[in-house]
């Protein structure tokens, strides 16, 4: 088991990640995209953090996170499900396939199943048009999927996370 | 100037106008609702579009220059039924019953909505989370009123430079309001209540306490006295139809008795104490510095204006020791009364209710803080807004406009016209000046009209100095000694002011700082709508009832003189220590 | 990689010159080019590399494989080229790597299963200039893109990288090469299309110490992705293009703002960017000119809305992307309040070429106004989806069809999506629209950033408006009311519309509210918004009136409004699933009830119908559709004793007199539902027969006489009382009806005139029309039938003609078609069936001459090919006849089947008005003509249409009458009826496959007029039937719920 870094220590990268930025201007996205980077969502801890540290209003620094959808001020799943609904995957059956992994999930978009194996995300084209519907798990893209392919797609994951615990 | 045509007709206009002050020039009045004077245009709420000939779409008048030749439509068909569409959608999202509503005279929304005709809702849906909130002592949100103009937003961050407010979430679900649209008090607010002030709508007002007031009156068990700060009686009138800087003293005090207060004071009186004590504070820390070779804390600044204060306690904590330990007028008056006056009165000051009327909202916040009382007994009980006083004249039915002048109750009725000036940007500090040079030097103090003329107006940072010669025996030590001062006004320019004196460019002995743009006459409490016009128009006033007291310096006034002599004994003293000053705290700002 | 410092141009052109010897050598050397485009790594490329790799290292040949950026056909796959042939093999997986480099690496054969084959046409290709799909492209932009590999700076420089800024440095002030780029005429790629010289002057001419050059590789646009491409593919491409833009309008500093999504293009370009500054192409004195100019990346996180201008600006600056006022322009006041430049990817990728080549070669490619070339991201139901670059103006239809190479399963065009949310749609009258600036203006679309979606008929175009505006509300930044309130006001119409609330006034309303958000938004983004509804509205208004009016979805795409796809397809709305799945369980009886419920033909549809339904069935998202037709077929042969559907006797009803002109499909089914209401109408038909074309052209062997006669009896039984010999304008006027006290008249008389082909000598012997020569053999017994027949026509009554002749005797049969053959209207069984009965087909063949010999018989048919042109408004290409090309086809019998119209003369003295479509005109809800108490419906309202329709039409009739009479606006047979069947929901779809219906042997068929198609064993229909996904299952009629 490799060593898990602990808050401190996340804290602490945190801070070289902002003095990186010292005297850069415009950097609270940066360091915001670094600080998600680092602890895998923007705790409020974090954000009133970045907000002292960089002298930005925290009414600020949460006005921006919540502008931009990339931003998670929330704990997500080991994996991210991302169905792209841009037009073509919506044209060949997107919603379709979004409809079916609530349904397996049992949660809806935005939200994180109870065993923390899955998020559920809606995405806007990854460019991919030519082989849609297209749904993106962490960084895999996965083409042309039918509701009925989504079971052996997920037990995929499940199995690899299964893996790693034994 | 350059000539453009407005609705058919040719002007000449100054360049550099936008289509929108362009008009108002001219005396054409094109609405909005997200306009701010002085601010960079926003082009949010769309309803200042107006028709330019060559121009595909319509364009925002509040953004766009003025070019040489312009063609201008500011009303036909095609602006009128895009303005109707535009309100017509924002009154769609805005949840609030009219009938209910704080703005029922002077909402701007409401306004617009009567002057457009718009009769029937013509698109109606679903409307964005609201969330209210009352955590704060001085102010109520209710973002379903909210229209999201974003002038709270402006004033909060680009004039105050506090940063409470701010957009959360991004299209249909955004709310204006502090991080994670939580409430108020879960941020570094100072309470100043600009927000307030400049919000068209009520989605942001003032925590009422008139009924608590009217309950004070209603209760023969109490007695209530009243104090109205200096900067009311230059803008109460406006709740009545007066010009903004028509004085209606007289007529305050008249209505304040009619309304059954059972002394009617003016917080004048307390602030010439101010300036003894603050003025004595200086002095002090003036020797500790040059005879007593102590690193005393220079410059002092002023502690009168509460928003101030509590902007230091978040923002620059390190500096609280700079802050003059005096309370600020209203609390001195709210201490003594409790004391000195339920003494005299021969009332338990339990029993004894401090009503103040302000123009400002952080003076609830003031009056509530835990530190501002004795025993449990709030120093302060009930602050009033300059528009709640207005409300509450008119729901009691008073004639406002046809009341004769009565003069202010004694003990604390008589002040000098220092104190008046406390309204404004640059008051505190001349007054203090008028008292010291002539505490230090025995001799009249040297300025035209007693006036500073640097630290008057509505600069941001404004300075002055004066130099000591010939002292009197007592003040020897500060012969040739250049007293450096300087005034901010507004906690932008206030920042800027801190940065000069962190940086090491400036040092200065005394500082003022106000709140508000423009000073107390430009609260956050004050009648609506309050622009730079209507600052410098009450801020002559002050200066016009200044110049017509009797007494002009705060230590020439008799009453002080005589508490003094009665009370308090001396500046500073054992019982002023006691009652007139306090201590302040470092705040965490998240 | 050991990059030394470039430090003048002359070291440069050095660099280059080794770079092409060094390829010169290698050019005819085996080498493989595998596609490193996203598309292609989400099919796995890089694995395919690597095992590539790894196979070749083991065979011991020498080699090399790259990986390149996108070669375009992302649908096909992983791609590969295999140089210096260029062959391009096409879904390659890790199985066939062993076959490409036994076979081809080693032994130079090249793998025939693995080339490019066109869907549409089967063709395969394997050279890739052979390739339409490649040789219809014009790559400037993506010149480089799949044949360097973006990992090395060398490979660029070698193909001519950074020339143009050598040339730009070297020789031209900053305004000439503003002008230049101002004469090539290059206009913004990235939506807005301004002039790009304009922008780079307007920045130039700022006064300022301090300027930026920005780049918007936010590529936003739901469906466009050609940012990502060159990003990926060629970045230095972008990054040359920028350098010169700092150049020129006197810039140190540029940023590319990049979207996060796109995670190798950010890795891609940041090797660019820092090889570009070992190279010392970035940083101070770029080839020793003197200039500085460095570039820094800034990512996006997921806000549409930053492709803005202003946004993206605000975003670099760390703040909300929320656009600013303009003016101050950016060129005036832009990135921290200094003149900005800001143009997207693909402009900056054509700067580079426009530099070296010159304006004057650019103007070459493009049309007047909008020249260079445009790449667009083509997707959607096409069958080459991906990226392609086109000269600006090449028509629409080209792209679709040519590059395209076509629908997706055969399904047809009905509109492409341009330019994303800020766009529009343009429907398949316009396919030879040219795709150029200002034409797609015209048409309410914007070439915008280039994302091109073709759409076919599944897609419904309301839901298509309501998915563009719900992306745009969800990407509205919120700042100013018309985007933030109004989009949100008209999505919530849209919605109402789609769930089946939409009322009347509502695409006023949206219209109305669509232009005021255009007229009043903060940016473009909220002028743009209302676009995709208001282009929908105007090409596509019919579907939001059927959304509205009649609760329908044509498409079957909107939940609320369709129960199944297959029922709603249907233009009778049979409950489909409810049938098939009580024939499942063999409860017949009520399959059939169920059936009749909404259809009284069902075994007349189970042999004739073209079944719609069966396109729309989900079950084809698994593998192929239920056969619908297959499984109605063995029921229709279990019944036994009629069944009869619920009949609502009414004696006051029964007492009204309704006449129904015509006993064909359309008169019959009003006739029939009428009758279950109560009324006891009265039917005229002209011929001896009730049936009409039924009877008169349909053959036997497809429609036995029995089988209609039952069904015709049935209705007959119903209390409807049929006259036949009575033909409208002979022996009576609907003047006469009214005199005679018939309340109302039905009037379906269908279309029974015949079109000429408009030849000389057509009149004469041996020349005949379709219609009267099926009808004269179906109904009086005999026609005289020719030698050697020519049928000329390609719909369902050619075929039939050519089936009956053959079967009448006829030696030879030829059918003369003047498109081609998948253009047919037939249905494809139908063609198929006659083909496997010797009728021969010329398809894009068009007859000029009837030939007749001296004494006037006929001798043949000339005839001259047809070669494709352009696009009608059917969306079909246009034939143009090649007349210098004649052949003739010898004939003793010409039969015309080139299509029905009104009977005009008879129209005229009815005094009935026409539609736009030249046949009746009636209200489309009250089906009420121009003239008092005349109703109609079928073939006479719509023009020739199918069985099926005109059973609609007479639905739609016997309502109209009834509520004409009662004001009542239901008729109980619409209500769904709640079917118990057992089913679960949870239960995987059954394992059969799609079975086809049996047909007897075609030389034992082609003699005779017995039924051709068998049914099925009950055991097979019951299989078959269990195929059904029950789509209509948990859903609850809205009829229902209102009445309860």
């Amino acid at each position: 088991m490799c060593h898990e870094p602990t808050e401190a220590e996340m804290m602490q990268s945190l801070d070289h990640i902002i003095a990186n930025f010292e005297g850069v201007e415009g950097a609270l996205i940066p360091v915001l995209q670094s600080a998600q980077n680092l602890f895998g969502y923007l705790p409020e801890s974090v954000l009133k953090h970045i907000s002292t540290s960089m002298k930005i209003p925290y009414s600020e620094v949460t006005g921006v996170v919540s502008f931009y959808s990339w931003f998670s001020t929330v704990p997500r799943g080991k994996n991210i499900i991302r169905v792209c609904l841009g037009t073509a995957c919506y044209v060949r059956g997107g919603k379709d396939v979004l409809k079916a992994l609530q349904d397996q999930l049992g949660i809806q978009v935005g939200g994180t199943t109870g065993d923390r194996e899955f998020s559920l995300e809606v995405g806007r084209c990854f460019g991919a048009c030519g082989l849609a519907p297209v749904v993106m798990i962490n960084d895999d893209v996965h083409q042309r999927v039918k509701p009925s392919k989504l079971r052996e797609i997920l037990s995929s994951y499940q199995k690899a996370g299964e893996e790693v615990h034994s | 100037m350059i000539g453009i045509t407005f609705n058919g007709t040719e002007y000449k206009v100054d360049s550099s106008l936008t289509i929108l002050e362009a008009a108002k020039s001219i005396g054409v009045h094109i609405p909005t609702l997200c306009h701010l004077e002085g601010n960079h245009p926003q082009g949010a709420c769309r309803v200042c579009v107006v028709e330019v000939a060559g121009a595909n779409a319509l364009v925002a008048s509040c953004s766009t220059p003025v070019r040489d030749g312009m063609v201008i439509q500011t009303e036909n068909r095609r602006v009128r039924e895009a303005r109707k569409t535009v309100v017509d959608l924002m009154l769609s999202e805005h949840v609030g019953d009219c009938r209910y509503c704080d703005r029922g005279d002077d909402c701007e929304l409401q306004d617009l909505s009567n002057m457009m005709g718009l009769r029937e809702p013509m698109y109606e849906g679903e409307t964005p989370p609201s969330v209210f909130d009352m955590s704060t002592p001085a102010l109520v949100r209710d973002t379903g009123k909210c229209i999201k103009c974003r002038r709270c937003v402006m004033v909060c961050n680009e004039v105050q430079n506090v940063g409470a407010l701010f957009p959360q979430n991004r299209g249909f679900d955004t709310v204006i309001g502090p991080a994670f649209t939580r409430d108020l008090d879960t941020v570094a607010c100072v309470q100043c209540g600009q927000c307030a002030a400049v919000c068209p709508v009520g989605a942001i007002i003032e925590k009422s306490h008139i009924e608590l007031i009217h309950h004070a009156l209603d209760n023969p068990e109490k007695t209530v006295i009243v104090q109205t700060a200096p900067a009311i009686r230059a803008a109460l009138g406006e709740c009545f139809g007066y010009e903004a800087g028509t004085l209606v003293t007289g007529k305050m005090v008249t209505a304040l008795k009619l309304m059954g207060f059972d002394g009617v004071f003016d917080t004048n009186f307390t602030a010439d104490l101010t300036i003894l004590e603050e003025g004595s504070e200086l002095l002090k820390r003036l020797k500790e510095t040059l005879v007593e070779g102590k690193p005393a804390a220079l410059p002092q600044f002023s502690s009168c204006s509460p928003g101030w204060i509590k902007y230091a306690e978040y923002f620059h904590p390190d500096f609280l020791p700079n802050l003059s330990s005096c309370k600020s007028p209203q609390q001195m008056f709210g201490a003594l009364a409790k004391s000195y006056y339920a003494e005299q009165i021969g009332v338990d000051p339990k029993n004894l209710v401090v009503v103040s009327v302000m123009p400002c909202t952080a003076k609830k916040f003031e009056a509530a803080r835990p530190e501002m009382a004795r025993n449990g007994i709030p120093d302060v009980d009930y602050v009033l807004t300059t528009r709640e006083l207005g409300q509450m004249i008119r729901s009691m039915g008073i004639d406002f406009r046809n009341l004769g002048d009565s003069a202010m109750d004694s003990p604390f009725g008589l002040s000098s016209g220092a104190a008046d000036i406390f309204a404004n940007t640059g008051g505190v500090m001349e007054a203090a000046l008028r008292t010291v040079y002539e505490i230090v030097t025995g001799r009249d103090f040297p300025m035209d009209n007693l006036h500073v003329a640097s630290i008057a107006g509505l600069e941001g940072i404004k300075e002055a100095s004066v130099l000591i010669t010939d002292p009197v025996d007592a003040w020897s030590f500060l012969d040739g000694v250049e007293v450096k001062v300087a005034v901010a006004h507004g906690l932008g320019n206030t920042e800027k002011l801190m940065e000069l004196i962190r940086s090491g460019q400036k040092s200065w002995h005394f500082v003022e700082i106000m709140t508000c743009p423009g000073g107390c006459i430009g609260g956050g409490g004050q009648p609506r709508f309050t622009d730079d016009a209507k600052r410098r128009a009450r801020i002559a006033a002050i200066y016009r009832e200044d110049e017509g007291k009797p007494i002009r310096k705060s230590h020439k006034n008799p009453t002080i003189e005589a508490i003094y002599a009665d009370y308090l004994k001396e500046p500073l003293g054992e019982r002023s220590h006691h009652l007139l000053h306090t201590e302040y705290e470092k705040r965490s700002i998240v | 990689m050991k990059i030394s410092k470039i430090t003048s141009v002359n070291q440069l052109t050095e660099i280059r010159d080794l770079e092409r010897e060094k390829r010169d050598q290698e050019q005819n050397k085996l080498h493989v080019c595998v596609c490193g485009g996203g598309g292609c790594i989400a099919s796995g490329s890089l694995s395919l590399k690597e095992s590539l790799e790894h196979k070749i290292a083991e065979s011991g040949i020498d080699v090399s494989v790259k990986l390149t950026g996108c070669l375009g056909p992302c649908s096909k796959g992983p791609v590969l080229r295999i140089n210096p042939e260029a062959v391009i093999y096409e879904n390659v997986h890790e199985e066939d790597i062993d076959r490409i480099v036994s076979e081809h690496l080693i032994k130079g054969r090249i793998v025939d299963s693995l080339t490019w084959k066109n869907v549409s046409d089967g063709l395969s290709f394997a050279s890739q200039p052979d390739i339409p799909f490649f040789k219809e492209q014009t790559p400037i932009v993506l010149r480089n893109c799949g044949n360097i590999d973006p990992a090395n700076i060398y490979d660029y420089i070698g193909h001519d990288g950074y020339q143009g800024l050598a040339m730009a440095l070297k020789g031209m002030k900053p305004l000439c090469v503003i002008d230049e780029v101002t004469q090539s005429g290059l206009r913004g790629r990235g939506g807005g299309g301004f002039p790009t010289g304009k922008k780079w002057e307007f920045t130039a001419l700022e006064k300022s110490e301090v300027k930026y050059v920005l780049c918007n590789a936010d590529e936003g646009d739901p469906g466009a992705f050609m940012d990502r491409s060159v990003l990926e593919g060629d970045p230095h491409s972008l990054i040359e293009g920028m350098i010169i833009a700092g150049y020129a309008i006197g810039s140190s500093q540029g940023y590319v703002y990049v979207r996060v999504e796109y995670p190798l293009a950010v890795e891609r370009l940041n090797l660019a960017i820092s090889q570009a500054r070992e190279a010392g192409l970035l940083g101070k004195d770029i080839l020793g000119s003197g200039f500085d100019f460095d570039l820094g990346i800034r990512m996006g996180s997921g806000a549409f809305v930053c492709g803005e201008e202003t946004a993206l600006i605000n975003s670099i600056e760390g703040k909300r992307g929320e656009p600013r006022p303009r003016p101050p322009f950016p060129a005036q006041k832009g990135l921290w309040g200094k003149p900005t430049l800001l143009n997207n990817v693909e402009t900056y990728a054509n700067i580079a070429p426009i530099i070296q080549r010159g304006a004057a070669w650019y103007g070459t490619y493009g049309s007047e106004k909008s020249k260079g070339t445009k790449v667009f991201a083509l997707a959607g139901s096409i069958n080459n989806s991906g990226l392609v670059e086109i000269p600006i103006g090449t028509p629409l239809g080209e792209v679709i069809y040519d590059i395209g190479d076509g629908m997706k399963e055969g399904k047809h065009f009905k509109a492409a999506q341009i330019g994303g949310p800020s766009g529009g749609c343009i429907p398949r009258e316009y396919l030879n629209v040219p795709l150029d600036y200002d034409t797609l203006k015209e048409l309410g679309a914007i070439i915008g950033s280039g994302g091109l979606i073709v759409m076919d008929e599944d897609t419904c175009m309301v839901d298509m408006a309501r998915f563009f505006l719900e992306f745009v509300q969800e990407e509205s930044c919120g700042k100013c009311v018309p985007c933030r309130v109004g989009t949100k006001r008209m999505l919530e119409i849209l919605n109402r519309i789609c769930e089946g609330d939409g009322e009347e006034g509502d695409i006023e309303k949206l219209i109305e509210l669509g232009r005021q958000i255009q007229q009043t938004a903060l940016c473009g983004l909220g002028q743009t918004a209302p676009n995709p509804v208001l282009s929908t509205i105007r090409h596509f208004r019919n579907e939001y009136v059927e959304h509205i009016r009649d609760k329908h979805c044509r498409a079957g795409v909107c939940p609320d409004l369709v129960r199944a796809p297959c029922q709603s397809a249907c233009p009778a709305g049979v409950d489909i699933p409810g049938f098939i799945s009580l024939t499942g369980e063999k409860r017949y009886a009520e399959a059939l009830k169920l059936h009749r419920e909404r259809n009284p033909f069902a075994a007349v549809c189970a042999r004739v119908c073209f079944h719609t339904c069966e396109e729309k069935c989900r079950r084809s998202t698994i593998d192929e559709p239920v056969s619908v037709r297959g499984v109605k077929r063995f029921l229709v042969d279990q019944e036994i004793t009629v069944q009869l559907p619920e009949v609502r006797e009414n004696a006051e009803y029964a007492k009204r007199k309704i006449a129904i002109i015509g006993a064909g499909p359309a008169g019959l089914s009003c006739a029939y539902f009428l009758a279950r209401l109560g009324y006891k109408p009265k039917i005229f038909e002209a011929e001896d027969r009730a049936g009409g074309l039924l009877v008169q052209a349909i053959p036997a062997y497809r429609l036995p006489r029995e089988t209609l006669f039952r069904e015709i009896r049935m209705i007959e039984g119903l209390g409807v009382d049929i006259e036949t010999g009575k033909r409208l304008g002979r022996d009576f006027s609907c003047d006469d009806l009214k005199a005679q006290g018939f309340e109302a008249v039905f009037l379906a008389t269908g279309a029974a005139g015949s079109v000429s082909l408009g030849l000389p000598g057509e009149e004469g012997p041996g020349v005949v029309q379709s219609l009267p020569f099926l009808q004269q053999y179906n109904i009086r017994g005999s026609v005289p039938v020719g030698r050697q027949i020519v049928v000329v026509g390609g719909g369902n009554a050619a075929v039939d003609a050519a089936r009956t002749a053959i079967r009448l005797g006829a030696e030879e049969v030829t059918l003369v078609y003047r498109r081609s053959r998948s253009e047919m209207p037939a249905y494809d069984e139908e063609i198929e069936a006659a083909l496997s009965e010797g009728v021969i087909l010329k398809d894009l063949t068009q007859p000029v001459e009837i030939i007749r010999d001296s004494e006037g018989n006929l001798k043949g048919l000339k005839c001259s090919p047809v070669e494709l042109g352009d696009f009608d408004k059917s969306g079909r290409r246009r034939p143009q006849v090649n007349r210098k090309k004649t052949l003739i086809i010898e004939t003793d019998q010409l039969i015309i089947a080139a299509g029905q119209r009104l009977d005009q003369q008879l129209i005229d003295e009815q005094k009935l008005e026409l539609g736009m479509n030249n046949f009746v005109f009636t209200d489309p809800v009250n089906c009420r003509t121009s003239r008092d108490r005349v109703f109609a419906g079928g073939d006479v309202t719509t023009g020739p249409s199918s069985v099926v329709e005109a059973i609609a039409g007479g639905e739609k009739g016997a309502a109209a009458i009834h509520q004409f009479f009662t004001g009542e606006d239901n008729v109980f047979w619409r209500e769904d009826k709640i079917i118990e069947t057992s089913y679960d929901p949870d239960s995987d779809p059954a394992p059969y496959h799609r079975e086809q219906i049996q047909m007897i042997d075609a030389q034992r068929r082609k003699n005779n007029f017995d039924e051709v198609e068998q049914p099925w064993h009950e055991a097979v229909a019951i299989r078959q039937s269990k195929r059904c996904l029950r789509c209509d299952y948990g859903k609850v009629c809205q009829h229902q719920e209102v009445n309860k």
